[in-house]
């Protein structure tokens, strides 16, 4: 008789069970779709005739029009920038401070974790603080300074500069992961005579491979994506312009024209989505390790 | 005597002051670069704020707190202001649904790694793609929300998505959508720590589901929404690339003004004073906002897991 219970019992736990599975995954499938759509829809949109005020966005359909990726590429070559070019000048400007300034923030990370020195807390603690700054407040006297002090108006140069010198929070991310590393290996370098840059090169450096990657995918990810400070540096000189600005120049006063823009916005897209797609994990990890303080 | 010059040399005093050198010079450039573009220019903000500087500047004259009254008495900025406060409503909003959908992701394991990669695409994507993207979904006649409201037949005149009221609302749909893969990344981390004993253990003494969100999970995830509520707002009071962009090209009205856009046009125009004063107030106003927030959090968030 109990056994009969517990059979029965059993089995209507079995069914809401799997109801309940059901609607779980019905919702995150339904989710995942409307995360998915847009960029579905921007492929499909691109696909139309650039010269027609209609379009169409279904996929797949009869007409696939490849003529606004034709006039995307024709009309940034007759405006003095090619697709080529802005897609070379993004990678000039955003690679010197992302491989440069890792290595800064890594060295000034390596002698916070490890090295003792008169002053470090106060340094340490003073560069925290000027994370709390909000970007804004430094945005205009900057641009005024490159613009008077150092007569970098018009040069790629205010893009490129302040960020080979590192950020204090690449130096905080890193900073934690040092922290965890043992010990023991630096201390039978330094016993063997090993000089401090040379235990930083060699082992710390190798060692910590992974949360560099990390860093340098994410800045780069952020200064392709970076807006602000190409807008107000390099877009008043046409063969300087970055991939952003080139996209955000499809649309005019005129108008929007749709099928162009998105195909301007997918090509935009592409590198940063490569990137996400084989180098997902680093993208995780990073996320996930400043959020956790 | 040889032997005890050697140990002078190399004494542990002589090792100690190399140390030091060495550990200041690996903090040298971060430090140079920190002073030379931060704090530099953070001084010379305060510097500009009070000085009369337009277009042609013969020398500086200070002129008091001007340039922040008269960005006070701008409605250009203020309108910009009150859009971006509006617009910080879709981060509380999308915390929610962030942690609906990564409880549902714990408690269905599988496939979770796909599905969490799916909602984390649209965060990698550049502001300007994804405005335009959702700017042509918006989009009046061939837009496909117009049409599916259409062919639905709740509505029968297109909407205008992208002006005046709708304008925000529009902003928060798209902002959330682009946000939620993060806070979904976080929460998972967050909520994966937390030990499965305790859930078991309070199925045992009869605690139900509701019970069990209120009383574990919403005290364990509570560090992490702190977390992005702060880095959220803070940086929905300085949108500007998606403001501008969904905007339109059509000029810079006030209905889809933002603060940043402000000192933008006025960095441009070359009202260097005022653009600077408004800098300062955003930033102050942002600093306020947050250690508000901080002192709120004492009230709900729990550290203690």
């Amino acid at each position: 008789m109990i056994r009969k219970e517990a059979i029965v019992h059993k089995k209507q736990f079995k069914a809401t069970y799997y109801i309940g599975k059901f609607f779980a995954y019905l919702t995150l499938l339904l989710t995942s779709l409307f995360f998915i759509f847009p960029f579905l829809y921007a492929l499909g949109v691109s696909f139309n005739d650039p010269t027609s005020a209609s379009f169409e966005w279904l996929l797949p359909r009869e007409t696939i029009d490849i003529g606004s990726y034709y006039k995307f590429f024709v009309e940034s070559e007759a405006n003095g920038i090619p697709v080529w070019r802005a897609f070379l000048n993004t990678i000039l400007y955003v690679s010197p401070p992302i491989l440069v300034g890792v290595f800064c923030s890594a060295l000034a990370a390596y002698s916070f974790a490890r090295i003792n020195f008169k002053g470090k807390n106060i340094v340490f603690y003073g560069l925290l603080t000027t994370m709390v700054i909000p970007g804004i407040v430094t945005m205009v006297p900057s641009f005024l300074l490159f613009q008077d002090f150092y007569k970098w108006d018009n040069t790629p140069l205010p893009l490129i500069v302040p960020g080979m010198f590192g950020s204090a929070m690449t130096m905080l991310f890193l900073y934690q992961y040092f922290r965890t590393l043992p010990k023991e290996l630096e201390e039978a370098a330094q016993i063997d005579g090993m000089s401090r840059f040379g235990i930083f090169f060699k082992i710390i450096l190798p060692l910590s491979f992974p949360a560099i990657i990390t860093q340098i995918i994410l800045s780069f990810n952020g200064a392709y994506n970076d807006y602000m400070g190409p807008l107000l540096y390099v877009n008043s000189v046409p063969s300087m312009k970055t991939m952003q600005l080139l996209i955000v120049s499809t649309q005019t006063s005129m108008g929007s024209p749709y099928p162009l823009m998105m195909a301007a916005s997918i090509i935009g897209l592409i590198p940063t989505l490569l990137l996400y797609i084989f180098a997902q994990k680093y993208f995780v990890e990073g996320i996930t390790m400043t959020g956790i303080k | 005597m040889v032997r005890k010059e050697k140990f002078k040399k190399h004494g542990p005093h002589s090792k100690a002051i190399k140390e030091a050198i060495v550990g200041w010079l690996f903090v040298a450039p971060l430090l140079i670069g920190v002073l030379l573009f931060l704090a530099f220019p953070l001084v010379y903000a305060f510097v500009i704020s009070f000085t009369d500087t337009k277009a042609t500047t013969q020398g500086m004259q200070f002129i008091g707190f001007d340039n922040y009254l008269n960005v006070l008495n701008e409605p250009l900025f203020m309108q910009g202001m009150i859009n971006v406060l509006i617009t910080c409503l879709a981060v509380p909003f999308g915390v929610f649904i962030a942690t609906i959908l990564t409880n549902l992701l714990v408690s269905n394991p599988k496939f979770s790694i796909i599905f969490k990669s799916i909602y984390y695409v649209p965060t990698v994507c550049g502001a300007i793609a994804i405005t335009f993207i959702w700017q042509s979904m918006y989009a009046q006649g061939y837009g496909v929300i117009n049409q599916t409201l259409k062919s639905l037949g709740w509505i029968k005149e297109d909407i205008n998505f992208i002006s005046d009221r709708n304008f925000l609302i529009s902003m928060m749909v798209m902002g959330i959508w682009a946000g939620l893969g993060t806070s979904i990344l976080l929460l998972f981390a967050s909520l994966k720590a937390v030990s499965k004993q305790l859930y078991e253990a309070a199925s045992i003494d009869g605690a139900s589901f509701i019970q069990k969100f209120f009383k574990i999970t919403l005290p364990a995830l509570s560090p992490t929404i702190f977390y992005i509520l702060l880095t959220g707002i803070s940086g929905t009071l300085q949108e500007f690339a998606r403001f501008q962009a969904m905007a339109g090209a059509k000029g810079s009205p006030a209905w889809a003004m933002s603060p940043v856009w402000f000192i933008y046009l006025r960095t441009s125009n070359n009202f260097r004073g005022e653009a600077s004063a408004a800098g300062i107030i955003l930033g102050g106003f942002i600093l306020i906002i947050s250690a508000f927030q901080f002192v709120a959090s004492r009230l709900w968030v729990n550290y203690d897991t």
